[in-house]
């Protein structure tokens, strides 16, 4: 008996098969910034223990703050803090029924974006700038 | 606080009952968590570069202390509940799933518990005796 012919069944397109719509990649980035955050806890945990123990353990986590992979990972963090900030409130607009078609989830989109990179830029200026 | 109609209630449908009370608690803590996150970056530019003394007189005044507090419980709350859903997500085999999720419980409520001691033990000992 000959085999059924059988055409090649359709496949649901996994994520890294098509080019990403703006929306998925914010979406995909709330969840990163997410965990990322929770993560970031453990450096406000850091600070305030040390903080509570005394002057010298908040000297040595201050300078672990002023050391380059110290800097890097608070810029990470308030880049993270800024997104998912941003990028909540879009939720938030969303849930109350404000903003979901497609152009406007769009613009919001990159509105946060570059927004995130612009805030967490500025909130740097504004540190460098307290140093005096 | 729940948000679901008596109906539901009465006949105990949905994602293990309370689906909507998951996303209400969600809503609630970020909405807190939007001013809350900008208080704490604002105060957090002011102390980059001060030293030991102006942290601790920071954290020792009254509405700092309240606004910290507030920040760490409602932030490790949210943390908990966004971790929930990354685990739901993901974790599909049951043991690893179970695991995961009392791992993130513990990790969130000693986490916060930590936070919430330090800043206690810096707002209690500022008060003169």
């Amino acid at each position: 008996m000959a085999e059924p012919k059988l055409r090649p069944r359709p496949r649901s397109p996994f994520f890294d098969i098509y080019r990403w719509p703006l929306t998925m990649l914010t979406s995909i980035l709330h969840r990163v910034t997410g965990i990322g955050i929770a993560l970031g806890g453990l450096l406000l945990a850091c600070w305030l223990v040390a903080l509570a123990l005394g002057p010298d353990s908040y000297a040595r986590v201050q300078a672990f703050h002023g050391h380059f992979i110290g800097r890097f990972l608070l810029f990470g963090f308030t880049w993270a803090l800024v997104y998912h900030w941003l990028n909540g409130i879009r939720h938030l607009a969303w849930d109350a029924g404000i903003g979901f078609d497609k152009q406007t989830g769009f613009r919001s989109g990159l509105f946060v974006l570059l927004g995130s990179v612009g805030f967490t830029l500025v909130i740097w200026a504004l540190a460098y700038m307290m140093r005096g | 606080m729940s948000i679901r109609t008596p109906l539901a209630r009465a006949r105990g449908l949905g994602a293990a009952s309370e689906g909507a009370d998951h996303f209400w608690k969600k809503t609630v803590t970020s909405v807190a968590l939007v001013p809350l996150a900008v208080w704490f970056i604002w105060s957090l530019i002011g102390l980059a570069w001060k030293p030991y003394e102006a942290a601790i007189d920071f954290v020792a005044e009254p509405q700092n202390t309240i606004f910290l507090l507030l920040f760490i419980a409602v932030g490790f709350a949210h943390f908990r509940m966004g971790l929930h859903s990354v685990i739901d997500d993901y974790i599909h085999d049951r043991p690893y799933k179970i695991a995961a999720l009392i791992l993130n419980d513990f990790f969130c409520v000693v986490m916060g518990m930590i936070c919430a001691l330090s800043v206690l033990k810096v707002f209690i000992l500022a008060i003169p005796a």
